[in-house]
């Protein structure tokens, strides 16, 4: 799954901890997502869209491998 | 909507037990001194409980990647240590043919849920220090 985390991030001129912080995880969290080693659930990707004011779909999309791996 | 509470007891609890994995090595040592005896059900026993505190318990910060990690240690914990469980049945205990009339030894529960548990619990630190290697990399 690719995701515009990165860049949201830095549009909102925040840190990996100030989000951390603000969607309740650890900065690690926020790391494994931004380089892609993690997806996030359901619950985080909205709490994360609605901290940087986007939209979860504008943050994170489908590549043409997710479509066959079960994660 | 309101997120459930994944691990029920707290942090704290990991210090309950170290404690009980203390005790158990302990026991086992003086159970050893008085008696002579390898007492490996008494440490292992006291250890279950210990590790199952220490992995079960939530982290200073928990959050669904810790649990992730959790579930991630545990099924290849699991897996690993029938492995191991089996292995050692067989080539420390002697099976019993199927057709021997006699029953097939095995290691105890509390043998075999150590194993598992220490398993999981490695493996558990191990993926939350590859995060943080990921993290300083990038």
């Amino acid at each position: 799954m690719k995701n515009l985390l990165k860049l949201e991030r830095a549009r909102n001129n925040m840190t990996q901890a100030e989000l951390a912080t603000k969607v309740n995880v650890s900065r690690q969290t926020i790391n494994s997502i931004e380089i892609g080693r993690y997806v996030p659930s359901t619950m985080l990707a909205f709490k994360i869209a609605f901290v940087l004011d986007t939209k979860v779909d504008a943050l994170f999309s489908l590549e043409e491998g997710d479509w066959d791996s079960a994660n | 909507m309101k997120e459930q509470r994944t691990f029920w007891y707290s942090s704290r609890f990991k210090i309950i037990g170290i404690l009980f994995i203390l005790w158990g090595i302990y026991s086992f040592f003086v159970k050893y001194r008085e008696h002579h005896l390898w007492d490996i059900n008494l440490v292992s026993g006291l250890l279950c409980w210990g590790l199952s505190f220490i992995l079960f318990s939530s982290e200073k910060t928990d959050d669904e990647r810790t649990h992730h990690h959790k579930f991630k240690a545990l099924t290849w914990a699991v897996p690993a240590g029938l492995i191991i469980t089996h292995l050692i049945n067989y080539f420390f205990l002697s099976p019993a043919e199927p057709d021997s009339g006699k029953y097939t030894p095995s290691v105890s529960a509390y043998v075999a849920l150590s194993i598992v548990l220490t398993i999981a619990l490695g493996l558990f630190y191990y993926l939350q220090y590859q995060d943080r290697i990921d993290e300083k990399s990038a």
